[in-house]
């Protein structure tokens, strides 16, 4: 089943001679339960697809389909409203609230909704990230890799139909990288959540069980695999 | 340390940041031109005061040089005016002993000769013709003319009779008017003012003057004027001793010489009440200025504190980094202060009669506001400004040069690690959320509550002083009756006639009286004589125990104006000073008896057989009796003694409380006594006439007033007036100038705490933008943020409001208190009605302005946000 779908995805920014073609023309579905990631160099536009994909980015043209919704036919409140009930963020610099504790962080994606917090799944997320014992932390107190744990916390605990890691573990060193990637693959599959990442490391980028390359806007398919419309 | 020639580089670097920081100077601009204005009105008013002051002294000296060598000759004069001290000088010369025109027994004129370079410095200022050039010239004061029933313009004739020498035969000569001056306002004295012509003409009277020691005829003044007012009488004395004089009053070549009083007396050392008074003002402006040009930098400064980390990375010191703070705070200053003190100049000239005039009557707000383009004005409030500005500058420019380039990057206003977990978890809320980004940075937001707070609390004090004026308690001060008329002398403190002849110079014509008793409005009145040539035996006296007595324990009184003990002491021949009065009927209805016979009929019974006196106490601002004053109680008996020979005893029938505004001659006396009015005459003489109360019908005061005053200025214009209504425009006049001067300056103030409030929400939303745009990518809706930070702007007007309340409160119980305590017409009433009023606006105000900054921020894309 398609949890994801663009069709002729676009972005151009500027016009005429200084027209940059940061999306051109990209189509992929993506499956619930899928673990896929997008590779590419800087400037590839991989940063510009996460953005349209999580409705951060409006595109010149073309449609995101998240959960059988076209997310830009919706109003800028109503995509907030969308994205924060669907759709879980991780960024490379963790962008935690510093005035909240990790609970709070976690939990403010749901209160920020006015629903109900799942009290067991939140606490069952933290369980599986090792943060039971620092949830009355303040980000400040807390190492890179903690925090960046808290921010996949923060994104699972609304469980979104879809995750968006943004190079998770850009500002992690190797050892702390290969930890939260670990973490994030194995929470991703205990609760069955369909996860997008993007990165330029190779490496990581093997986690994944698919892996989308994108060159100059445009997806290329070195590897010829299957599952995806290339 | 090596000489490095970096100050362009480094001068390169602060306009470049300087150009990059555009929100930061519009703001600070704004703060600065603000602070300069409020600087440069102080500087107005207080050089103003001075200015005023010492010139209102000066009028009463006669002029404004420094200073006069008496009683030279001319050759003498020629002599010491080369000396290199004397900036400018000129001769005054009394030509003639008096003039004795009859319509001048009141009113003296004065006849001098006066160089005429040195008219202004006299302050001559011909209002119509010119000087005088022909020997029958002359130049004559408008109101001295007029009492002559001469038309005051150039041509009338005018024939004066001058008594040349003390001892001379009068003469009379005619002259013809070459100009009309300005009549002295601070002097009850006229003046004529001959020509060079007319000494020449007259040489032999001057010449004869000067031989003769009773006269000051012919005699020489020489007027100096040095470059300033310092040390004037050394001066005077260096001028005659190193011309070859001597300053010694036993030496052959004697010279005399004194300082105009008007520069030793004027100036700041003789009100304490008005230093304090700007010296406050200036510390308030001071702390307005700081707490937000402050802020301005030190957001400014953490905002870049990245950059500073980078120029310290490529090599600036931190001195460097120092500089080039500094410069920009000096270029903001350049920018600012002009035109702060364009506008402070001119709210100052507003503001000045308001403060200066407020209170006074008649006379002296004619003075013109000349010479108020005075540079300290601008120099002083600039520098003031630029004092602030650095004082505000140096901390945030502290922190810029101490930055390490490794933890600028990391830097965030986080300054200090928080230990402590955060034990909670409903944070998310968006109010809660709200009320920890205030706790985000302590001092800023407690700067933004403490001048926000300071504003209210200086709007409630200056509401809590206008509403505690009592309107009747500072009436009935000033005035007993609807109306009180007397001789114009009586309010200048110098009606103590001692004989019939000054009696007749300083008493209230009975003229004035009748035309008053003519007037429909008129409803009754009461005349009060006085006379001071009465005493008392020292030895009928005893001194009673309550009387103040000094360390050594002699008998009298302490003024604490004059900070002297004035012992109760007899007159020469072993006599006390007594004041007596006679009054009529209705100013014994006016008086209040604190002991005695109470019934006034009664009273006046007994005060018109003759053997009875009242005594009036002396009271204090409070109208409280002075015990340590009272001399006499009911029934004791005094025994005066007229004109050194006659001696009566009376008894007091009744002590009443004194006035010494209504009841007698604005002045106090230890031995004040009441006769009747026929007892009064009978003993002494109705020439004694000091003053007359009256009273009048309901509705007639506007026709009152509008009779007296015309009658004061063109009928008698000798005489003089007050009435309720008078002090009834100057009550309004000083609540109105309490309330004018209180309000903009808490609204200067006030203006000050929007602006820096204003500032910390553009700065708060502006540093955190990032995370509003992960908050945004998380799914918090722009409405959700709006409202977080209305939640932020209502958490500041509520903690102002309640610092408000504790710190109006606080300071109303202490220091307005006291204040009220010591002003006898504020009878103090708490109150915190402004603070209430301030709350709907104050909260309204941390509601609005950050949805509408929010909205006006620059529209930008969520991940153009986050990528920075």
């Amino acid at each position: 089943m398609e949890i994801l779908k663009t069709q002729n995805l676009k972005k151009y920014y500027g016009v005429g001679e200084v027209c940059v073609k940061a999306l051109d023309g990209v189509d992929f579905t993506v499956e619930r339960g899928e673990f896929v990631s997008i590779i590419g160099t800087s400037g590839s536009g991989k940063s510009t697809l996460l953005n349209m994909l999580g409705g951060l980015d409006r595109p010149t043209s073309g449609t995101v389909i998240v959960d059988g919704k076209d997310i830009f036919s919706l109003k800028e409140e109503a995509l907030t409203v969308f994205r924060r009930r669907k759709i879980g963020f991780v960024f490379q610099s963790f962008n935690l609230v510093p005035v909240l504790n990790v609970y709070e962080n976690i939990v403010l994606p749901i209160e920020l909704d006015g629903n109900k917090i799942d009290k067991n799944f939140v606490d069952s997320v933290v369980q599986a990230l090792g943060l039971k014992d620092k949830i009355y932390a303040l980000p400040s107190q807390l190492s890179g890799g903690q925090q960046q744990r808290v921010a996949i916390a923060r994104a699972l605990a609304s469980k979104p139909a879809i995750l968006l890691a943004d190079e998770p573990t850009g500002n992690l060193d190797s050892v702390t990288s290969q930890d939260v990637l670990g973490l994030l693959k194995v929470t991703c599959a205990r609760f069955g959540q369909t996860m997008v990442m993007i990165t330029h490391n190779e490496e990581i980028a093997q986690m994944a069980d698919h892996i989308v390359r994108i060159e100059d806007g445009k997806i290329v398919n070195n590897y010829g695999e299957v599952g995806f419309n290339a | 340390m090596r000489k490095v020639k970096n100050k362009k580089a480094v001068k390169r670097l602060a306009l470049k940041s300087f150009k990059a920081n555009r929100t930061r100077n519009t703001i600070a601009v704004a703060a600065i031109v603000l602070t300069a204005v409020l600087f440069t009105a102080i500087f107005t008013i207080g050089i103003g005061i001075i200015i005023q002051t010492e010139r209102s002294s000066m009028l009463q000296a006669g002029g404004d040089a420094h200073g006069a060598i008496k009683d030279v000759t001319q050759d003498e004069y020629d002599i010491l005016k080369k000396h290199p001290l004397i900036k400018e000088c000129g001769r005054d010369i009394v030509v003639a002993h008096s003039v004795n025109n009859k319509e001048f027994l009141k009113r003296h004129v004065e006849m001098h000769y006066i160089d005429k370079e040195f008219y202004p410095h006299w302050f001559i200022d011909i209002i119509g013709g010119k000087a005088p050039e022909a020997a029958d010239e002359i130049l004559m004061d408008e109101k001295s003319l007029q009492l002559l029933g001469i038309k005051p313009e150039a041509g009338s004739k005018v024939t004066l009779e001058i008594q040349v020498l003390q001892q001379s035969k009068p003469l009379k000569r005619t002259f013809t008017i070459s100009g009309v001056i300005a009549s002295s306002e601070a002097m009850n004295v006229g003046f004529a003012i001959m020509p060079q012509a007319y000494i020449e003409k007259y040489a032999d009277e001057m010449e004869a003057g000067r031989k003769d020691v009773l006269s000051n005829t012919g005699k020489i003044s020489m007027q100096v004027i040095f470059a300033n007012s310092m040390n004037i009488q050394d001066k005077l004395d260096q001028v005659i001793t190193e011309s070859g004089f001597s300053t010694s009053g036993e030496s052959d070549n004697y010279i005399e010489s004194n300082a105009n009083w008007a520069y030793m007396s004027g100036g700041m050392q003789s009100d304490p009440l008005t230093t304090i008074g700007i010296v406050a003002a200036l510390l308030l402006v001071m702390v307005a200025g700081y707490l937000i040009i402050y802020n301005i930098f030190q957001i400014s400064i953490i905002h870049d504190i990245r950059y500073y980390g980078l120029l310290k990375t490529i090599g600036t010191t931190g001195r460097q980094i120092k500089r080039i703070l500094r410069m920009q705070a000096l270029w903001l200053c350049f920018a600012g202060i002009p035109l702060g003190l364009f506008g402070g100049f001119f709210a100052g000239k507003f503001f000045f009669p308001i403060i200066f005039f407020t209170g006074t009557t008649g006379t002296e707000r004619n003075i013109s506001i000349s010479g108020f383009l005075n540079p300290w004005i601008f120099i002083g409030a600039a520098l003031f400004t630029i004092i602030t500005v650095l004082i505000s500058e140096w901390k945030p420019g502290r922190i810029a040069a101490k930055v390490s380039p490794v933890e600028a990057l990391r830097y965030t206003e986080h300054g200090k690690k928080n230990k402590k977990l955060k034990k909670t978890t409903d944070g998310g809320k968006i109010t809660r959320m709200a009320f920890s980004n205030l706790g985000r940075s302590k001092g800023r937001t407690i700067i933004v509550i403490f001048s926000l707070s300071l504003t209210i609390v200086l709007m409630n004090s200056v509401y809590t002083i206008t509403n505690s004026i009592n309107r009747e308690n500072f009436l009935s001060k000033m005035i007993l009756s609807e109306c009180i008329i007397g001789n114009a002398v009586l309010w200048n403190y110098h009606y103590y006639p001692y004989n019939e002849k000054e009696a007749e110079e300083q008493g209230l014509s009975e003229s004035f009286i009748s035309e008053c008793t003519k007037q429909e409005g008129f409803k009754e009145g009461g005349r009060i004589y006085m006379c001071e040539n009465v005493t008392m035996p020292v030895e009928s006296f005893e001194i009673p125990d309550n009387i103040e007595r000094d360390k050594n324990g002699v008998p009298g009184e302490y003024s604490p104006e004059l900070k002297e003990f004035f012992p109760l002491a007899g007159y020469e021949g072993g006599e006390y000073i007594a004041r007596l009065h006679g009054i009529e009927r209705f100013v014994l209805s006016k008086m209040t008896v604190t002991e005695g016979e109470k019934d006034k009929d009664i009273i006046w019974d007994k005060l018109q057989t003759g053997k009875y006196i009242i005594y009036a106490v002396d009271v204090d601002d409070d109208n409280s009796i002075i015990e340590s004053s009272v001399k006499h109680h009911a029934g004791d008996k005094v025994t005066l003694k007229y004109n050194d020979k006659n001696i009566k005893e009376y008894e007091i029938i009744s002590v009443v409380k004194g006035h010494s505004y209504s009841l007698t001659s604005r002045m106090t006396s230890n031995f004040p006594y009441y006769a009747s009015a026929d007892e009064f005459k009978k003993n002494l003489s109705d020439k004694f006439l000091m003053s007359f109360l009256f009273d009048v019908k309901e509705g007639q005061e506007d026709n009152i007033e509008e009779f007296l005053k015309n009658y004061t200025s063109e009928e008698e214009p000798l005489m003089s007036y007050e009435s309720r209504k008078t002090f009834e425009g100057s009550f309004n006049e000083i609540v109105g100038m309490i309330t004018i001067v209180g309000t903009s300056l808490s609204g200067m103030i006030g203006l000050i705490g929007i602006l820096n409030f204003v500032n910390i929400i553009i700065t708060s939303i502006a540093t955190r933008k990032r995370e509003f745009a992960m908050m945004e990518a998380i799914g918090m809706t722009k409405r959700q943020l709006a409202g977080m930070l209305r939640a932020e702007g209502i958490y500041y007007a509520v903690f102002s409001i309640i610092f408000s309340l504790a710190a109006g409160t606080v300071f109303s119980l202490l220091a307005l208190k006291s204040i009220a305590k010591s002003i006898w017409f504020i009878q103090y009433k708490f109150t915190l009605l402004p603070v209430i009023i301030a709350c709907p606006v104050l909260l309204a105000f941390g509601a609005l302005v950050p949805g509408i900054v929010y909205r006006l921020r620059k529209k930008e894309s969520i991940t153009e946000q986050i990528r920075e």
